[in-house]
């Protein structure tokens, strides 16, 4: 116990409750496996939705930059990016605007697996 | 505005009590939290209860929420069955709410140029840009500090 | 005797809490996309995305006081929608475990629930599964 925060009473103190951690490869785990899917050579593509539209702006996230030299294929969903004024943003270098009629397209492509994170 | 004080502990029946007239700080961190099953009932709708119940709300956008912010933000109508849903939750839209019912708006630098980059004129109009953490040596000045 | 489920194209098995993000309308959204192709899909519940479908919901949300004319469907009435839109190609199945366990109740007539020990069959009649979020 910090008695130099306790010792002060009297004097305005702020008690701060963090609640949320930080779990680094809880953050970037899943694009660290789509690098080194592309890297081993096997045909990937990110889809870019919700929150995850932020990764389509250039230099967002190193680990991206190594996606797409690696050969992965970008794509970012059109309603996100309309969602937070990114419609005409200036995305990543052949990033494709994507909406859910091609996600469902490429679901239903039998040599496709999905993983959603 | 003069800060309120609070009563002394045991006061008696002819103590007035001042009230806190200071304003509140609601901090976004999380941001697009369900368009379609809260529609309009989402963060900033809550913002203009507090802003009115509390006495006056400072609102502080962090993180993607900051795209809240984006004067070129728009929501797309969806279709779910037969029915097109045209109530989507329109953040841009509630935030001019706010500045018209006299919320302040602020957005954090940082994170206006990890996800808005273009600078000021991508702003809605009366967004004001704050520094990362100059708001926080100014908690004390703030009635009540909470995320939302 | 067991259950038939109707052979589909897809389960997508929703498992994130609705309001937290939008995960419910991304789901929804890719949902309505694979239907629109003609493809089969199973929607399954979990957690609190089990209450989307509560006829307590009834068919609108509570009134916007700001906004006291405007019509705001409920999700039950969502949910309800795309089931009738498309009534030999969606189903949807929530975990009775984790809808007990909310106090979750009296869903939508199409709905069915399922023990969690049932979920297999269901993985078994779909040729794609579908994750989205977790409990």
């Amino acid at each position: 116990m910090n008695t130099t925060w306790e010792g002060a009473a009297g004097r305005p103190r702020h008690l701060l409750v963090e609640s949320q951690g930080r779990a680094d490869v809880g953050e970037f785990g899943f694009r660290r496996d789509a690098v080194a899917l592309a890297a081993a050579g096997r045909g990937v593509l990110l889809y870019l939705v919700q929150d995850g539209v932020a990764l389509a702006l250039p230099g967002s996230d190193e680990r991206l930059d190594a996606f797409q030299a690696a050969g992965g294929t970008l794509a970012a969903d059109d309603f996100s990016l309309a969602q937070r004024g990114l419609a005409d943003a200036s995305l990543r270098p052949r990033t494709q605007v994507a909406g859910m009629d091609d996600l469902a397209r490429w679901v239903l492509d039998p040599d496709v697996q999905v993983v959603w994170h | 505005m003069p800060h309120g004080t609070k009563p002394a502990s045991g006061a008696g029946a002819d103590t007035v009590e001042e009230a806190d007239e200071r304003r509140c700080l609601g901090i976004v961190e999380r941001a697009y939290r369900g368009a379609l099953e809260k529609q309009f009932f989402d963060e900033l709708y809550l913002s203009v209860e507090m802003h009115r119940q509390l006495g006056g709300l400072d609102l502080l956008l962090r993180g993607q929420a900051v795209c809240y912010a984006a004067a070129s933000a728009t929501v797309p109508e969806l279709r779910f069955g037969k029915a097109t849903v045209t109530t989507l939750s329109d953040h841009r839209r509630d935030l001019v709410t706010l500045l018209e019912n006299g919320v302040r708006v602020l957005a954090e630098e940082s994170s206006l140029a990890a996800y808005l980059p273009g600078g000021a004129a991508r702003l809605t109009p009366g967004v004001v840009p704050v520094a990362d953490g100059e708001l926080a040596p100014r908690w004390p000045d703030y009635r009540l500090v909470f995320f939302i | 005797m067991a259950r038939r489920i109707p052979k589909t194209d897809v389960l997508v098995t929703l498992m994130g809490a609705p309001h937290a993000s939008d995960q419910v309308t991304s789901a929804l959204r890719l949902t309505q996309a694979l239907l629109e192709r003609g493809a089969g899909v199973q929607v399954w519940t979990c957690g609190y995305a089990t209450l989307l479908t509560q006829r307590a919901l009834g068919e609108d949300k509570p009134r916007n006081l700001a906004d006291w004319n405007t019509d705001y469907p409920s999700m039950a009435r969502v949910a309800s929608g795309m089931l009738e839109a498309f009534p030999d190609q969606l189903y949807w199945y929530g975990c009775r475990f984790c809808s007990d366990d909310r106090g979750a109740h009296d869903h939508l007539p199409q709905v069915v629930l399922r023990p969690p020990a049932g979920y297999a069959a269901n993985v078994a009649a779909a040729r794609r599964v579908i994750k989205i979020g977790v409990i």
